[in-house]
This record gives C-alpha cells, structure tokens and sequence, in this order.
C-alpha cells in the first residue's frame, strides 16, 4: 500500500479491487483504484525481505563475494601472466617473422641487402657470439657474467623494432635507450634509418649496448667500471674436424664502453629461444665484431620483418655459392677448382655437382700417421703425409687417379717410391687415425697395390688443389704442423720427411680412388674438399650446378620465428586453467559457505516458507521467490567480491614477483586488468553462488507445511532404512572407487598423478563422511544412553546432519589439502650424490659460455680434476628449456649428446642392481627415427608433456646442418622426477655429431670428483674462467629446479590453509545458529543454576566433534591418497610439521567455535527467555 | 442435514520413528460437516487433533480412510490439485500467526491473492476484512508492532481472503488472553455467519467450543459427539 493513502480512513470496499477512503479532517472522499505499486508484489516481497533480513543476506552476499573474490584473483592473475607470456614473445622477436641462425658457418652481409631489395621488407644481418662481459673496478675484484649472447649489429636490426619503419604509430616518447656515461649523465641518441627514426641509439665501435638482464647481472657500474667482452673468435672450421688447427686462440678480449641500456621493447629482449627469462644480451656494432672476431664482413644471423615463405623463396633466389662459402677458383692448369673455406663441401653441393651432367671430379685428402712395406726385419716406413682420394678420370688434367683403377690399388709419388723401395704391383700400407664419431681417433691401416708410380711434377698440380689449411699453411718446420690430430713429436722430427715439406710442401704422397677414400677418411663433416672442373667448363655453368642446392640444406634453413615465438606462448602453461584449478577447492569452500549460510537464513525463517507453501506457493514457486530475493545481495557480494579480486590479483602478482617468483620462474609480470577474467569470474561465481543458494533452501522448499509451521526446532529427522542403506552404498562405493584408482594410477606421474591423488583424496572424503553421517544417527537410535559431552556431540550431529556434514566437508578439504601438500614436499637434493638421485651421482654441473673446440675442453677439465674422476661429456646444441624453467611449450628442446657407454659406466642416474636406461639410446628403431631420453620426468610430464615409448614416444624434428629433417622418439626418460639435465633430450654421441657436425666438441659435464666439492668447483672454474665457465654445484641445480614446484606446493598449503580458516567459520556459523535455535534451552540452564561457563564449554564440546571428524577425515584421506606419489618421491615425510599443522588446524576449528560461543553468551538471560 | 461439504470416512493414520514403534494418532474417525456449519473438535493434548486438521486441510494424506471435501477424496488428488484447494477453497489459522514478519498488516493478508496471482482483485476485499476485524487503521504496520490477538485477526483476513468454503483453525486463541479469546471468538462467529464459510476449529478452549456450533471431541484415535 502506497504512502499516499497513509492515514486515510478507510471506509468501504466497491469491489474486491476497488475502495473508497475519507481523507481525514474533510468530507471528501476518494474511489481508490488499485495499481500494481500498491500491491502485494513480487517486487514488494524482494525490497521488504532484503531490508528486514539484510543481516542475513550481507552474511550471504559475503559468502559470495569471497568466492568471487578468490575466482577473480585466480582467473586475473592467470590471465596476467598468459598475457605477460604473449608480451615477452613479441618482445623478444619484436617485428621479426623470419630468421636464418647460420650454426658454425657465416654468410656474407650483402646477402642482406639482397634479400630486402627481393622481399620489400627489412632484412638485419647480425653477427651473433657467445661471450662473457667483466667488469673490473679498481677497488674490486673482477666481475664477470657468462652466458652473454654478443650481437653485432647495425642500423638495419634497430628498423625491426618495432612497425615505425612502415606505417606504424611515431616512436613513443621516453621509450629511448638512455645513454651513459662519458659525462657522468644520461642522454639519450636517436639514430634515422631513409629518413626514419629507427631507433633509440647506435653503439658505434668499442661500444655496448646492454639488455636490461645483463645490466642485472652485473649490477651497478660506476663511471670508474671497466669493462671488457670476452667473445668468441669463431672459426669456419668445425673445432673437431681432422686438420683444423687446435694451438690458435679462439677468445678474444676486447675493452668496451657502455653506450646505454637498450629497453625490452626495442629489441633488448631479442632471442630466439621461447623462454620467458630475458637474455643477457650485449649489442655492439656490427662491423667492429667481425673485424675484431677476424670474420671480415660476414655474418650468422640474418632476421626479417618478410613472411618466411616470401624470405625463403628470396632466399633461394639471392643465395649463391660464395654465400655458403663456396669459390670457384681457376687452378693450375687452367682447372676450374671448386672450394669450401669449410675445407669440406656441403653434401647438398657435392649430390647437386655429381648429378652434374659433366661431373667433375672430387678430391678429399687426409694425413696419414705412417706409409709402411713389408713385415718384420725387412720392413719399411716413413711418417706423415698427405694422401689424396680422387673419383678416377679420363681427363689427366683433372687429377693422377685414372680411370679404371680400382678401390685396392693406390698411385705413389716418386719420393715416396724411393724411399720405401716399392714399384707397380708392391703393396703398401697405410696407416692412420680414423675419425668416429663422437670425436674419437681410431687407430686403422689398410693395404693397396701400387698402380703406378708418378714423378714428383706429374703431382706438382696437386699441390695447388689441395684446400688451404690453416694449421699447415705457412709453416715452414713438420714440428710447426697445427692440426686437428694428436701428432708424435719424434716422428715430425724426421729428416727425409722435414726435406720433403721444405721442397714440396703438402703435395699428396699417394693417391687413391674417391670410393676407397671415403671408406678410409670420410668423416661426418663431409666426403669431399674439392671439385675439379676441366679447363673448357664455364664458371656459370659450375655456379648453376651449385645453385640446385636448396638453402635449408646448406644450413640456411628459415625459421618463422614469430610464428615460433607465439605457438611457444599459445601452448605454454595455462595460467588462468592452473590458478583457478588451484583456487577452485578454496572456490568451493566459498560456495558451500554460502550454501551454509542461505541455508542457516532458511532455517531461521522456515515459517515463512510453511505460510507461502500453506497459502498455495508451490515448492518451485517458494524456492524461485527465494533465489530472486537472494539475487540482489549475490550480485552485490559478486561485484564486491570481484573488486576485490583486483586487489587480490594485484598482491598475488606482487608476491608472485618477490616471494613465489620460481612459480613463474622468475618472469617479471605487470598486473593488468583483464576485463574478460573479470567477467567470468563474476558470472561464475554468480552462477555457481546461486546454485550454493538453491541447494541451502532445497531441503526446506520441499518440507511438508506441517513440519515448516511446526513448533519443533529445525531439526532433521532421524533416518529411514533405506537412507541407510543409501548412505551406506555411497560410503562402500566410494571407499571402493578410491582403492581401485590408487590401484590403478599407482603409477602414473605428472598430471595424472594428481589426478589420482585428487581423485582418490575425493572420493576417500565421500566414503569417510558418509561414514560419519551413518554413525551420527547411532545417539538417536540409542536413547537410553546416558547423556554426556560425547553423546551430547554426536547428538548434535544427529540433529542437523547435513549441517554438520557441510562443516565437516569445509574442513576436511581444507585438512586434505594441508596434509597432502605437506607430505609431498621434498628436498629434491636429499638424495645427495647417489647415482639414482637426481643429481645422477655427480656433484657439479660445468658448461661453458664460451665453446672450446675439439677436445681441449674434456683435457681442461680432466687435468683439472684428479685421474680417476668421474667426468661424463655431453655435446649441447642449445635450444629450449623444457623443464619447470621455462614457462613456454619447449618447439625445439636443448638437445644432448652423450656417450651411453660411459653413462652406462658411470652407472649416471642408475639404481644398484637395476636396469641401464642408457642402452635405449642405442634401441634399432624400425621407423628410422633415432631414440632419445628426456632429461627426467617433469620435462617428459609438464615441460613436454610427451609421451615415453619405442612404438609410441613423441616425435620431434630437428633441422641437421644438412638440411636433413630428422625425427627423434623419446624412448625412454631417465629415472628421476627432478634431475640435472632437465629441459633436455639426450641423444646418443654418435648421432649428434652426424646431426650437428659443427658442434665445437663438448660443452658440457656432468663431474664427481675425490677433492673436497669446494676445490674442485674452484679449480674448475679457474681452468675454464677463460670461456665463460659456469660450475654449478648439482645440490643448488636441483633446489633451482625443485623451487617451483616447491612455491607451487606452499601455494596449496596456504590455500588449504584457508580451507581450514573457512571450515572453521563454519563450524562457528553452525553452533551460532544452533545456539540461536536453543537458546531458550541454554537460558534454562542457567536459570537451573548451571554456570554459563559450563553452560558454553558443553556447547564447545557438542561442536568440537563436527571439527574433529572433519579434520581427521581430511587427514586419513590426504595420508592414503598420498601414498603412490609418496612411493616416486620416496624420502622421509615431515611427521613434525605434519603434527604440528594438524594441531593448528584443531585450534582454528575450536577458536572458530570459541568465538562464535563468545557471542551466544551475550544474549541477555531475560530476553532469551522471553524468546523461549 | 444439508449437503455435506466435508466428509471423513474410517481415517486412520500413524507416525513412524526411526528405533521406535509406530503411533497411531488417529484409528477410525468419522466426520461429516455440512456448508456453512461451525464445528469445535476438543481433545486432550497428543490425541490428534492438529493432525486430524492436518488430513482435512490437505497439508498430509490418512494411512487408511477417505477424507472427502465437496466431494471428492484428497488423497486421490495430485499435489498440485491439493495445493489449488488450499489456495482457493481452504483457509488455515495457526495457533502461532506465522505472519511474515519483513511485510505490512496488508501485505500479509494479500500473500493468498499474489499467491493465486491475483493480488489486484483482493485489494478492497483486504482492506474490507481488516476493516471488518478492526485493524484498516494499522494496515500499514508490521506484525511485530501488533498485539497477538492483533496478528491473529491478520491471519484471520488471510486465512478469508479468497473467500474459502472452509476455514479451519487451528487453536486460534492459544496464545492469546482472555478478552482476546473471546474477541476473535466473537469474530469466528460472526464470520461464519456472514461469509457463509464452513468452519472447523481445534480448540482446548471450552468458551470457543461452546460458541461453534457442534462439539466433538477427539479421544483414542476416534472422534465422538461431545
């Protein structure tokens, strides 16, 4: 009724619709008509119950709000580091689609140009090198940061920054670099490009440019800092390969000035590598790098904004011969000589020049150790020289192996005749080292027949084809020779031999037929140096020939590397699935309190829903009118609940920055709000809010009237049989459920190991509460029990089971979680130095910054450790981390070679008695894919989430220098949760030196050594200090790895915490409104002369039951659903910590109570028995 | 006797507890109440009375019996046709009022009409009840700034709202004094006579008895003329 006719008398009705009222002090008289806003109203009913209810709905709202809160805190934190992990993609490829990462080969810069003059885009040629940066203050010792990728680049790199160069938005202000230091301030320097600001600023010669990670790394640098790059002065020989010189230094140090730090946004970030943490990059100019790397104008790098199929096709337009390092020269003789500053020639052009329709012919040559003759007292021998396998041919000009000679017959110089005294028909052996792969020498021999002897100028001309070598060229002394084999100093030393280099050099002693020396000296780096053209034969024609090589097989493969980078992103770890999978228990703790509390609300007025049942509402109609009254105020607590959440979010990230940083591993993320997480979270916990609503009024909408408008209190009724029996089943089947799936899954890892562990943890929950329901109505059926604080208890429980019940769910999730998270932490360097632990039974872990080829860097750290040390070698082709590390979806995985031999010897990662996993890197694969091993099971279960097997194993492709695509199948993983060699697929030696030629020896070991761990890391690092040697104890790797996991698990523990903190307002939420219910009852009491405080300890009593059986059911179930992942983890569990924590969650539970008896008690005793 | 509006034949009905025998509250009762007749049923306390109102306001089903009203039986009912009765043709007033405390005097004599969707038609009908039971002028107030015999004319107006053939009340003066008592007694009557609605009341009262017009009482599970 309207407040305009407040006060006016009514004086009769015209009709049911229709009255007439006498306006007070007047004769008049209004005809009221009713209009729907003076009705009693759906409207009506909501604006009047939500005002004289409005404790009870707050209470409800803050139910929901909570939810919401912790949902939009989950899903905005989620959604900030997905949006995070995007960020860093595009930032560290900026505007790059296309790359060419030349490995162990380098390209001319002009290529470049080229290449933007064919696409139309912008094409950056860079000079990339691995390097350290040191930094030296006069009162200080040496600083120096390894792992430094030196870039040498130009104006071209800093266009690809960002879309500026093209129709983009102008530079924003304050983004440029700022520039340091020669007058003590900043400044900054902007460099135009065609009449374009392109960029921030250019270093130009000795200067740097430094990523903000490296400036981190370094820490401050006052202007009295000196600092230097160590870098690597590559070689276009591979480190390994035979005569490659190994003597000459392949580090350089150069002093460099600090020009500036170049912010993530303009390329600081750059790498290819899908890794969230930023890399220590150091920018310097191009041109200076090459000259100071003795590379001349070349380069390794090439990146473009153009697509990658529009650059590959350009590529393969632009790419000639000269580009891979390929010449043409003319020879003596006019020959046309075909040649790799590789020394061998590609395979790509060696099938493309024999498909050739004049083939010309190939040459390879090798030193031989020793030419002997004959046996015993009559034999003869003379050390070193060089033997030249030609493909036999008609034309003399093209080489002295004719045709028709065939593979056992050999053709020996005159020297070499005379001094062993052979002619046509005698056989002479060859000696010499064979190359294997993996870098061993090999003692071999082999014996041929001369097929004739040639003079010393008939050979002459061999001299002059033979490929340039660095270690032989120019020396004049045999004891001068720099080459890639281990030479014996006595025997260089020999006269004849000495003579025979004075006059002629390395011209070959012998010759034999390109099949037969393939056989002998062929090497993975290839099988031929040269190609011989006949004089007639024209360059272009050779040129053409060459240029049917694809670029990919020349090592010019193009990598689409934005695509890359945003695959690497897309598939990476989803935050926002994992944080609201984490937040969901606490979610639902939430929901089934506000459950609790609309239910509570309908119990306190369970009257009224009798009167609207009793006056014709139907069952739906009462819930309906409830659930629209309850809108309001869950909408209200939502929206509330979801600012909140900002804030939320807001501190998770910031801890999750400081505190919990190994849970992102370490990458810095912005809080931004996420208007679509907002939304979600308030739609779903509205949704599910609404739902926890609907189920707390279910039992009282469908009570029969008689029961709602009865004087009893709202007490359940005891159970029929077939409640019983229901319950029953539902405890047995669940019990039944949770031991199969610990059965089944006992030996499941990763996410299916959780799986099983939540899984069964739920349904033991399901089986243990139903128990304490079943056994909470024995008090009722047995009445002639004597009454006591224990049956007074479980009396209680009796009387409103599924209050209880929901009180006990809060906690024992709570408990579960607490109690389960506790016994899965772990120290995952526990197990010390055993070989079954994850540290593979080796104390330190050493790489190199810097590589060192061949096999100077196994001597280093060999000599450095005492003899009989336990080194295992790994070769590294670097690529991504797929391990907890590293936040993206691994394309590419770090790939190890090692030597499952000496793994196996050292028994690395194996149980005593147990099977080696190392012999499945040798498994034959009927498929022709080649077996690998990941590095352990967390980069098999979350870095790949591959799969294991010999049939059925995941399958990734690697590009091989060759161009080849090989497939490699994870086999096997090696036996631990947590290792060293996370991240990494491991692949057997042999393998990877045909895949990776290139590759500079090995660059990695895994060492155990008799000397106390702090020497032997010292000498270590002294020894390697020079290219960047980084020691890492195996203990701190393993407590790097095992952070994440680590953070993640107090992540849960806090949650389970609040669990508990939830259960535990429950618990005193029930026993307010039960001691609201009873109060008249407690007030008696008291009038009987019992002391309140006795009074309030029985009800502490009665509800300290509910706490206890929903803390010890979440314990029991924690405990059992534990144990598989418990029997992987092995180790001790934390039974202290455990005690504890269970202690402190009974105190919470019974302070929960305390409280709430704190604020029954002061409920006057007059007015609770008025209320009575 | 006229038509009977209301017919109870043999009902019979128990209570189950879990880990107790069964209570028979009520064994064979009998009953026929004409249109328009007032009927007190007394009894001792237990012996059945409200579930006796109960099974004739269809709020619960007999065990055994039939319990007829305008002729048909209401157990053979659906619940959505029993609800349908309550709604229309069947008034309750409860010992407590059970009035909703969060609306006005008029409001809570309106919930049958909104419950019937049909709040616009009862309109004056409420506001003439209330004038009728003396409370137009407080038909503005909240039930907890009423006196009980107050709420329980409201309850009354509720209960007549939708113009029932058959009121049943139940204890209607229990909770109330003496003058109180007696006032809405009067009311009953005048009601039953003016409305023309058929009234059932269960009562431990005698003067509210002795005012209806017949008087039986519930003893052992059956029901006789007092």
């Amino acid at each position: 009724m309207g407040d305009e006719n407040q006060g006016k008398e009514f004086l009769d009705s015209v009709s049911d619709a229709t009255a007439v009222f006498r306006i007070p002090h007047s004769e008049s008289c209004i005809l009221f008509s009713i209009s729907n806003e003076h009705m009693m109203n759906f409207r009506i009913w909501i604006t009047r119950s939500l005002r004289f209810h409005r404790r009870m709905h707050l209470a409800v709202a803050g139910g929901a709000a909570l939810a919401a809160a912790v949902l939009a805190t989950a899903l905005l934190t989620g959604d900030a580091l997905n949006r995070n992990l995007r960020r860093i993609a595009r930032e560290r490829v900026g505007w790059v689609r296309s790359a060419v990462e030349l490995r162990g080969r380098f390209a001319d810069a002009a290529l470049a140009d080229l290449l933007a003059q064919a696409t139309g885009g912008r094409v950056a040629p860079v000079l990339r090198l691995p390097a350290s940066l040191l930094a030296s203050d006069a009162a200080a010792d040496e600083r120096r940061v390894d792992r430094v990728d030196a870039y040498g680049v130009d104006e071209r790199f800093f266009a690809l920054r960002s879309d500026s160069g093209r129709a983009g938005p102008p530079d924003p202000p304050g983004v440029a670099a700022r520039v340091s230091r020669a007058d003590g301030g900043w400044h900054s320097r902007r460099y135009s490009f065609r009449g374009v600001s392109v960029g921030p600023v250019l270093p130009l010669a000795s200067e740097v440019l430094i990523s903000h990670a490296l400036q981190d790394a370094l820490g401050p640098i006052p202007a009295t800092t000196g600092l230097a790059l160590r870098f690597e002065q590559p070689s276009a020989f591979p480190g390994e390969m035979p005569l490659a010189d190994r003597r000459s230094d392949h580090v350089q140090r150069r002093s460099v000035r600090l020009c500036g730090m170049l912010d993530d946004a303009e390329m600081g970030r750059l790498s290819l590598q899908a890794s969230q943490i930023p890399p220590r990059n150091a920018f310097v100019d191009r041109a200076w790098l090459a000259s100071e790397a003795g590379v001349g104008q070349r380069i390794n790098l090439l990146l473009s904004d153009a697509p990658p199929e529009k650059f590959e096709a350009a590529l393969r337009a632009a790419l000639r011969p000269s580009d891979a390092g390929v010449t043409i020269v003319a020879a003596t003789g006019g020959v046309w000589l075909v040649q790799s500053d590789r020394v061998y020639l590609d395979e790509a052009h060696v099938r493309a020049l024999a498909n050739a329709t004049n083939a010309p012919v190939l040459a390879l040559h090798h030193l031989v150790d020793a030419f002997a003759v004959g046996e015993g007292a009559t034999a003869r021998e003379t050390p070193y020289g060089f033997v030249t396998a030609l493909s036999p041919a008609a034309d003399a000009r093209l080489g002295v192996v004719p045709a028709g000679m065939r593979d056992d017959e050999i053709v020996v110089n005159v020297w070499l005749a005379e001094k062993l005294k052979v002619g046509a028909g005698d056989r002479l052996t060859l000696r010499w080292r064979r190359f294997e792969s993996g870098g061993r020498l090999v003692p071999d021999e082999a014996t041929f027949r001369v097929a004739r002897v040639i003079t010393m100028a008939a050979c002459a001309p061999e001299r002059a084809l033979l490929p340039r070598f660095p270690g032989l060229a120019d020396v004049d002394r045999c004891t001068d020779w720099d080459i890639g084999l281990p030479l014996d100093a006595q025997k260089l030393n020999d006269p004849d031999n000495e003579a025979y280099w004075k006059a002629y050099g390395p011209t070959p002693k012998a010759f034999v037929t390109l099949t037969a020396g393939r056989l002998l000296f062929g090497t993975h780096f290839g099988t031929a140096m040269t190609a011989r053209f006949p004089p007639e034969a024209l360059p272009a024609t050779i040129e053409a020939t060459l240029r049917r090589a694809a670029p990919a097989e020349l090592g010019f493969a193009v990598r689409p590397v934005q695509a890359e980078a945003l695959q690497a992103a897309g598939q990476a770890m989803d935050f926002r699935q994992l944080f609201a999978g984490m937040a969901m228990m606490l979610m639902v703790s939430a929901l089934l309190l506000t459950g609790l509390l609309a239910s509570l609300g309908v119990a306190h007025r369970r009257a009224e829903v009798g009167v609207l049942r009793a006056v014709g509402f139907t069952p739906r109609q009462v819930a309906f009118l409830w659930l629209a009254e309850s809108l309001v105020p869950l909408t209200a607590g939502v929206v509330a609940g979801v600012a909140i959440g900002l804030g939320g979010a807001r501190l998770l990230i910031w801890v999750l920055n400081r505190v919990w940083s190994a849970a992102v591993a370490s990458a810095q993320v912005p809080f931004s709000i996420g208007l679509e997480a907002c939304a979600a979270a308030g739609a779903l916990a509205l949704g599910m809010s609404l739902l926890a609503v609907r189920w707390g009024i279910a039992q009282a909408s469908q009570a029969q009237v008689r029961e709602l408008l009865g004087d009893l209190p709202d007490e359940e009724a005891g159970a029929d049989r077939r409640w019983t029996v229901r319950n029953f089943a539902i405890g047995i089947g669940a019990a039944i459920g949770a031991i199969a799936l610990l059965a089944w899954g006992g030996r499941l890892s990763g996410e299916a190991a959780s799986g099983v562990f939540f899984g069964a943890g739920a349904l033991l929950l399901v089986s243990l509460l139903s128990l304490a329901r079943l056994l909470a109505q024995f008090p009722l059926a047995n009445s002639q029990a004597a009454i006591g604080p224990a049956r007074a208890g479980l009396l209680n429980v009796a009387r409103h089971r599924g209050r209880s019940l929901l009180v006990m769910t809060l906690l024992a999730s709570g408990s579960f979680l607490t109690i389960g998270t506790l016994s899965m932490k772990q120290d995952p360097a526990a197990g010390g130095t055993r070989s079954w632990s994850g540290s593979g039974g080796f104390e330190d872990l050493v790489e190199l910054s810097i590589p060192l080829p061949g096999s100077r860097a196994d001597e280093a750290v060999r000599r450095t450790l005492e003899p009989g040390a336990a080194v295992l070698a790994f070769r590294v082709r670097e690529g991504e981390e797929a391990g907890c590390l590293n936040l993206n979806r691994a394309q590419q995985p770090r790939l190890l070679g090692v030597a499952p031999e000496a793994a196996a010897a050292l028994r690395a990662f194996e149980r005593p008695g147990g099977k080696s996993v190392w012999r499945l890197l040798q498994q034959p694969m009927a498929d022709g894919t080649i077996p690998v091993l990941a590095g352990d099971r967390t980069t098999v279960d979350y870095g790949l989430q591959a799969k294991v097997g010999v049939r059925d194993g995941s399958v990734y492709e690697y590009v091989g220098e060759d161009g080849t695509v090989w497939r490699l199948r994870v086999v096997g993983v090696l036996p631990v949760r947590t290792g060293v060699l996370q991240g990494s697929l491991l692949v057997e030696e042999a393998v990877f030196t045909r895949l990776f030629p290139s590759t500079p020896g090995h660059g990695m070991w895994l060492t155990r050594s008799r000397l106390p761990e702090a020497e032997s890391a010292a000498r270590l690092r002294r020894a390697l200090g020079r290219n960047g040697g980084i020691v890492t104890p195996t203990r701190e790797r393993l407590r790097l790895l095992g952070a994440e996991e680590g953070t993640y698990l107090d992540m849960f523990l806090v949650l389970g915490g609040l669990g508990v903190v939830l259960g535990a307002a429950g618990a005193g939420l029930v026993m307010l409104r039960n001691a609201a219910a009873r109060r008249g009852e407690l007030a008696t009491l008291r009038v009987m002369g019992v002391p309140p405080r006795r009074v309030l300890l029985y009800l502490v009593a009665e509800h300290a039951w509910v706490v206890l059986a929903g803390l010890v059911a979440g314990v029991i179930a924690a405990l059992v659903a534990v144990q598989p992942a418990r029997h992987s983890l092995g180790g001790e569990m934390p039974v202290g910590t455990m005690a504890g924590m269970i202690a402190a969650m009974i105190l919470a539970g019974i302070l929960g109570i305390c409280a709430a008896v704190r604020s029954a008690a002061r409920v006057p005793l007059i007015d609770a028995l008025r209320g009575e | 006797m006229t038509h009977a509006i209301l017919s109870l034949r043999q009902v019979a009905k128990s209570y189950s507890m879990p880990g107790s025998s069964a209570v028979v509250v009520l064994r064979r009762v009998d009953l026929d109440v004409a249109a328009g007749e007032s009927v007190a049923i007394v009894g001792p306390s237990g012996s059945g009375k409200t579930t006796l109102l109960q099974l004739i306001g269809a709020l619960d089903t007999p065990d055994a019996g039939e319990v007829r009203f305008e002729g048909v039986d209401l157990a053979k009912l659906p619940e959505s046709r029993r609800l349908e009765l309550r709604s229309r043709r069947i008034g309750f007033v409860f010992q407590l009022h059970h009035l909703l405390p969060q609306l006005t005097v008029l409001e809570n004599a309106l919930v049958p009409a909104w419950a019937a969707g049909d709040a616009e038609s009862y309109h004056g009908r409420a506001l003439s009840l209330l004038e009728r039971v003396g409370l137009s002028e407080r038909r503005d107030h909240r039930p907890a700034q009423l006196s009980g015999g107050e709420r329980q004319r409201v309850a009354l107006v509720r209960a007549l709202l939708l113009r029932p053939a058959l009121l049943l009340a139940d204890e209607p003066t229990g909770s109330l004094d003496h003058a109180g008592a007696v006032a809405l007694a009067d009311l009953l009557v005048a009601l039953n006579r003016d409305e023309g609605v058929t009234l059932v009341v269960v009562t431990h009262s005698r003067e509210l008895a002795e005012r209806m017009g017949r008087r039986m009482v519930l003893e052992d599970g059956e029901l006789r003329n007092a």
